[in-house]
């Protein structure tokens, strides 16, 4: 092997190795998805969504729910039937659906702004599926998060 | 006298259900802690529905795996798909009970150090759990907290080797739970 050869050898080596170290350095520091600038993947109603939950668990999830590696982002229209904070001091707006005590729980990223008891409104979000536990006694909520509000007052 | 005593008897049994009080949130908080030398890894779930049972000291939560939020888009993409298995294992839920509940008086305010003891499952284990928390009571609003070690080993959850000195061996997860529904 002649100097010349050995010498691209390395070069070429140098920058493979570059490259991965780059590619390792964009996949650690990769930031989260925009759920503002994505486009819902469906469009449902609170009440559908959460007959759906509770009547066809597989169903709702691979129509609602992303897979293990990708979120879902999904556009909910429903009427607010609370508004409060939760411990963090985040926007939490609960949509009614027929069950009582039962919502769709939907944790703010984008501002509520205007929003009153009563508005029908559409949210989008990140759907992480059903919390219902038959042990707890209580309606579970389905829960959606990083939401935004599209619509207002409809 | 007969009516005095059923009288009695009647406004004991009213006393005594009105204390069989079960409090609930569903936007109660856990995080979860990974600390290395080489890393500090930390995510939160805002969206954890726990009960209380005042009485007799029932305490159970629900959660879903996917809900919790990391900093970093890959962590929560590994964390999801190669350790917790989220789509095989949506729910990760405790239940059991306080063992000292009699040490709580619910109506007066002050913090009270408890015991808690049960079953724990994580990513499709469960096993038996015992951690120590409090129970603080101001103006007859209810939040527990507690703060205790998991070992990820324990819970058949394998760290591939390239990421051992990332990921620590046990995580610390801690709880914080405003129980403000009453059932």
């Amino acid at each position: 092997m002649n100097r010349k050869t050995k010498k691209n050898i390395i070069i070429i080596t140098l920058l493979l190795l570059v490259c991965a170290a780059a590619v390792v350095y964009y996949l650690y520091n990769k930031k989260h998805f925009s759920v503002e600038n994505s486009e819902a993947a469906t469009a449902v109603t609170a009440t559908a969504l959460h007959q759906t939950f509770t009547s066809d668990s597989v169903l709702a999830k691979n129509k609602f729910v992303g897979d293990e590696v990708n979120h879902k982002v999904i556009e909910v229209n429903g009427e607010v039937a609370e508004i409060k904070k939760d411990q963090q001091g985040i926007t939490i707006i609960l949509l009614k659906t027929a069950t009582d005590d039962a919502f769709i729980n939907c944790t703010m990223e984008g501002k509520a702004g205007n929003i009153n008891t009563g508005n029908k409104i559409a949210i989008k979000g990140i759907c992480t599926g059903y919390n219902f536990d038959a042990d707890m006694g209580i309606p579970g909520d389905v829960i959606v998060t990083r939401c935004f509000i599209v619509k207002r007052n409809q | 006298m007969k009516q005095v005593i059923l009288f009695f008897l009647i406004a004991l049994t009213c006393c005594s259900s009105s204390t069989a009080q079960r409090y609930f949130t569903k936007n109660g908080s856990i995080s979860f802690f990974s600390k290395t030398s080489v890393e500090d890894i930390k995510a939160d779930n805002n969206q954890v529905m726990a009960v209380i049972n005042t009485q007799n000291g029932e305490l159970q939560f629900s959660l879903l795996t996917k809900g919790f939020h990391f900093k970093k888009a890959l962590m929560e993409e590994h964390f999801n798909s190669d350790y917790m298995e989220s789509d095989k294992f949506p729910k990760s839920t405790f239940k059991g009970n306080i063992t000292d509940i009699s040490k709580v008086n619910f109506t007066k305010d002050g913090t009270y150090p408890v015991t808690v003891s049960g079953d724990l499952t994580l990513h499709g284990v469960t096993k038996k759990n015992t951690a120590s928390g409090t129970i603080a009571i101001k103006s007859g609003k209810i939040t527990g907290t507690s703060k205790f070690i998991v070992t990820v080993a324990d819970y058949g959850i394998s760290i591939p080797k390239i990421y051992r000195d990332n990921i620590a061996k046990t995580i610390e997860i801690t709880v914080s739970c405003n129980y403000d529904q009453k059932l």
